[in-house]
Order: structure tokens, then C-alpha cells, then sequence
């Protein structure tokens, strides 16, 4: 049974604010947007600290304008969401801020619409605050770093590193919607060509194009429309949250942590009732850095787990069954649901020649420009283990 | 005399070519780079509560690689690019000069090299280690 706004608990509009609308200008996005919500926040009465989640409404900015725009009011990583949706994207973003709230998940939700004419790169890049870094740090370059300090920190070794290629390539060759289908040896990863520091080319992943789709049914749907039970998946925990300040921590990792405990607390459960994740593994060393902040390895000792092969097809928690963005591949807006897809295909144990035995709790993990971080818990109807 | 700075909102640089990086002060004491009148990450101040500081240019390296991409003419590749936790806590990026021995922990400082941009000669930051001078 669906049910509407006006059957949960009642919404109201607390405060009102504007950046005037005016001629385009040289005035960057990030001062519009700020404009508005100080005097909003100011004409309800709130602190910015007060609100829960917040909703930009944008059709034009490009991908990741929320958190460059929002962190200046001070960070308290609250989920963010930005909502595109043409002429009617404020409309909207306003709904589901309604949703939010008549739902109970957040008590004072942000609803900010914000526009100005399209730009030749992302929101990210155009906050009108000067970078000093911006040329000189491509994506495989940060991560390169992050790799650098790892490794240093650790004690492990470049080829260890490598063999998170190794392992995600050999789970690639066995899925057949896979961009780089093909198993690699150690060798032939570490021989190059070489992009960034420890990070060859196999360590990177590839950007490409595809699709990815999956069905989400309320229990009402399954009963009413006579769907097969045996073969649904349950979401047991969705979380999403935005970045704090971390020191020189790296950022990625630690909202990664964050995020993660919230979903186990959600789910009822802990790292131990993980049988398989699906994470971000853009670049090799973020997979060590993730099942670390996860709680699947002890700090520092990913990398000689994964030697061990507790990562691997049949092992203690199998990471990246379907090859992982580094062998899967990442046309960014497929890759979340695609992974959505890997582990409900996992869990009802239709994965043919990569199928995990056991899997039956599986973890689902994107971090996003900006940063943003989701973690989703996925389980069987018959429950865990 | 040196060129003018290539990015004045973020460092100034003086007749010798010295630079100073500008970070951001909040009324609890956190600093953060770059300075910017949007407000402070740290507790959200803005305005008359946020002001600009002068830092010191010296950090630790927490991070160093050579980048094989080649992301700028001016600058070719590779290039050797590290973390640097400077001594007020903000970690910035950047690219190092005559740095071939640097290594995690390293103790490095802020200096400027002369690049053409646009056919305008502009003082642009680099950092070093710390006992060499250029």
C-alpha cells in the first residue's frame, strides 16, 4: 500500500530565504546558495547545526554541488543529496525534503535551489574559492598519495598493492557484463605503464559507458503482484552521509568509516556477518583503505589478508565478486547500481562461475565527488548465516 | 624582482620571490587553507569572525610520488608531487623542486619558480626541502 505526505506525520515551512535572481554574473554558485540559506536559517530561527539532511535542487551546476557549498556554514556531516529533475528540480528536491521529514529520518531538512548557466567543468571545480592544487592533482595522482602514505605507514609492499588488481581481474573474467574481462598476473600489472607513484595503469580503473538497473518492492508488492519471495533481496540498512574534517586523514576512508558503522548499526549487525562487499575501488589502494575503515581487516593488515585470500572467491569475506570498478569497470552512474545488482545476484546464488558459497549478507559501497559516501546492507529473507 | 604571484589569492610574493601563503583564521583558533570569505569548515563562522593569516610555508611531507601524467606544458612529466602537513595543521598539496631525496617526514618550505602563463611571467609555487635555497 502506498501511502502520501498527508498519512505521516504533518510538514511545515519554518523559514524563507533568496540570493535576488538576477542577470548572469561572475557571482559564483557557492555565494548564491549561502545567501539563501543564512537567511533562511535566520528567518526560522535555526542554526545550521540544527538541520538533518539537506536537498539542492539544481539542473544546470553539473555533478557534486552540495557539500563545496554547504561546508562553509561548518561541516556535521549530515546526507546530502542533490536532485535533478529540469524546470521542476527545486519542486522536487522540496518533496523529498517533505518525505524526509514526514518520515521521521530527519526532524529539519535544507531545501536549497540554486542555478546559474552551465560551465566547462563541474560544480566542484567552479566554488569561486581559488585551488592551489587543482592542476597539478589529477584523481590517480591523489590517490597515489594516499597509496605513498599507506604503504609507508604499513610496511607493505607496491606488489601487494598490485594484487588488488590481481584478485578483481580474476573476478572479472568470470562476469560477463565486465569492461576489462580479463584475468591479470601480477606481472602484468606491475609492469606499467605507470600512471602515478606505486599505481600502474591495471590499478586505475577505466572510464567507460553501460547500465545498471534493479527493482525495489515494499512487501505489499511481493504479496499483491505474486512475486517470487525466495529469489528477493532485503535492504537492511541504507546510509548516506557527507564529509567531516579529518586532519590529514585520508578523507575517502574515514567517511567511509562513518559511514559504515552507522549502516551495521542500522542492520543490527557488525563486520563479522559481512559475506561480500561491492566497494569503490576506483584505484587498487582504496580497497585496502575500505575494508580497513569497514572493520574487515585489522588496521594495516588488508593487504596481507588479501595475500592470504581471505578477499578472495570462497574466502572469509569476498570483496569485489564481479571485478570491482578497477576490472567491472566505472560509468559513474551505472557503477552503484550495478553493485546493487552483483550482490542481490550473489545472494540469491545465481553468479554462476563467480558465486560466493554463503553469501547471504552482502555490503554495497560508493564514495562520490564532493564527499559523499553510501553504504547499503543487503540481506537474504532467510537471514544471515 | 620577482614576478608577480601566479595565484595572489592564495600566496603573495615578495621582491625576492618568497612567498606567503594567506590561510583562514576562525574566532575558536583553527586555521585552514586558503583563506575564503565564505565561512570556516571548522565551526561555520563567517564575516567579521573569520580573518586572514599569514603561515609560515614550512610543513612535513606525509606523502610523496612521481605523477607520469601529463597535466601541464609548462610544467612537463613526470613531476613529483607531495603531501604536506604544514606546521599550523592545514595538509596541502604541491608540486617539489629540486627534491630528489625528499621522503616521508622530510621537512620542506614554500618557494616560487618563474612560469610563463599566457605569455606573462608569473612567480608560482613550489616547495622544497627545507635546508636548500633557490
Amino acid at each position: 500500500m502506498k501511502i502520501t505526505l498527508a498519512q505521516q506525520r504533518p510538514v511545515y515551512v519554518a523559514g524563507v530565504g533568496w540570493h535576488p535572481f538576477q542577470k548572469p554574473s561572475a557571482t559564483p554558485y557557492v555565494q548564491l546558495g549561502l545567501t539563501a540559506v543564512r537567511q533562511a536559517l535566520d528567518d526560522a530561527g535555526l542554526r545550521w547545526a540544527d538541520v538533518d539532511s539537506a536537498y539542492t535542487g539544481t539542473a544546470m551546476l553539473g555533478m557534486a554541488a552540495s557539500r563545496p557549498l554547504y561546508k562553509h556554514l561548518g561541516v556535521t556531516g549530515i546526507p546530502m543529496l542533490q536532485v535533478e529533475n529540469a524546470s521542476a528540480s527545486g519542486s522536487t528536491a522540496f518533496r523529498l525534503a517533505c518525505h524526509d521529514v514526514a518520515a521521521g529520518t530527519s526532524d529539519i531538512s535544507m531545501v536549497l535551489g540554486v542555478d546559474k548557466m552551465p560551465t566547462a567543468q563541474g560544480a566542484s571545480n567552479d566554488t569561486g574559492v581559488p585551488s592551489l592544487d587543482a592542476a597539478y592533482v589529477p584523481p590517480p595522482a591523489h590517490f597515489a598519495l594516499l597509496a605513498s602514505e599507506y604503504l609507508e605507514r604499513h610496511g607493505a609492499t607496491p606488489e601487494q598493492l598490485a594484487a588488488v588488481a590481481v584478485k578483481n581481474s580474476a573476478n572479472a573474467a568470470l562476469n560477463p557484463n565486465a569492461q576489462r574481462p580479463k584475468a591479470r598476473t601480477l606481472e602484468e600489472v606491475l609492469a606499467g605503464p605507470p600512471i602515478a607513484g606505486p599505481l600502474t595503469r591495471l590499478q586505475c580503473c577505466p572510464i567507460g559507458e553501460g547500465a545498471a538497473a534493479v527493482v525495489v518492492v515494499s512487501d505489499d508488492a511481493i504479496d499483491e503482484l505474486g512475486l517470487d519471495r525466495s529469489r528477493c533481496v532485503r535492504v537492511l540498512a541504507s546510509v548516506l552521509r557527507s564529509e567531516e574534517l579529518y586532519g590529514a586523514k585520508s578523507f575517502d576512508a574515514e567517511l567511509t568509516r562513518a559511514a559504515t558503522a552507522d549502516a551495521y548499526q542500522q542492520a543490527g549487525m557488525g563486520p563479522d556477518d559481512v559475506d561480500l562487499v561491492e566497494l569503490h575501488d576506483a584505484f587498487s589502494i582504496e580497497e585496502l583503505q575500505y575494508v580497513e575503515a569497514m572493520g574487515l581487516a585489522a588496521e594495516g593488515k588488508a593487504a596481507a589478508d588479501l595475500e592470504a585470500g581471505e578477499f578472495s572467491l570462497g574466502g572469509r569475506v569476498a570483496v569485489s565478486t564481479s571485478g570491482g570498478l578497477l576490472s567491472s569497470g566505472h560509468p559513474i552512474g551505472p557503477t552503484g547500481v550495478g553493485q546493487i545488482g552483483e550482490i542481490t545476484t550473489q545472494i540469491r546464488g545465481e553468479a554462476g562461475a563467480r558465486q560466493h558459497a554463503g553469501a547471504r549478507t552482502g555490503l554495497a559501497h560508493m564514495v562520490g565527488l564532493g564527499a559523499v559516501c553510501a553504504v547499503h546492507v543487503l540481506q537474504s529473507v532467510e537471514g544471515p548465516r | 624582482m620577482s614576478a608577480p604571484s601566479a595565484q595572489p589569492d592564495l600566496y603573495q610574493v615578495d621582491e625576492s620571490g618568497e612567498p606567503t601563503l594567506i590561510g583562514l583564521k576562525d574566532s575558536s583558533g583553527s586555521v585552514s587553507f586558503p583563506f575564503q570569505i565564505y565561512g570556516s569548515e571548522h565551526n561555520g563562522d563567517v564575516g567579521e569572525k573569520i580573518s586572514p593569516v599569514p603561515l609560515a610555508g614550512t610543513g612535513t611531507v606525509s606523502a610523496v610520488v612521481d605523477v607520469h601524467i601529463p597535466v601541464d606544458p609548462a610544467l612537463g612529466f613526470p613531476y613529483r608531487l607531495a603531501s604536506v602537513v604544514l606546521d599550523e595543521g592545514p595538509m596541502i598539496r604541491s608540486v617539489l623542486v629540486d627534491a630528489p631525496d625528499v621522503t616521508i617526514g622530510s621537512r620542506v618550505r614554500a618557494v616560487t619558480v618563474p612560469v610563463t602563463r599566457d605569455d606573462v611571467e608569473v612567480a608560482e609555487l613550489r616547495f622544497t626541502p627545507e635546508e636548500v635555497v633557490t
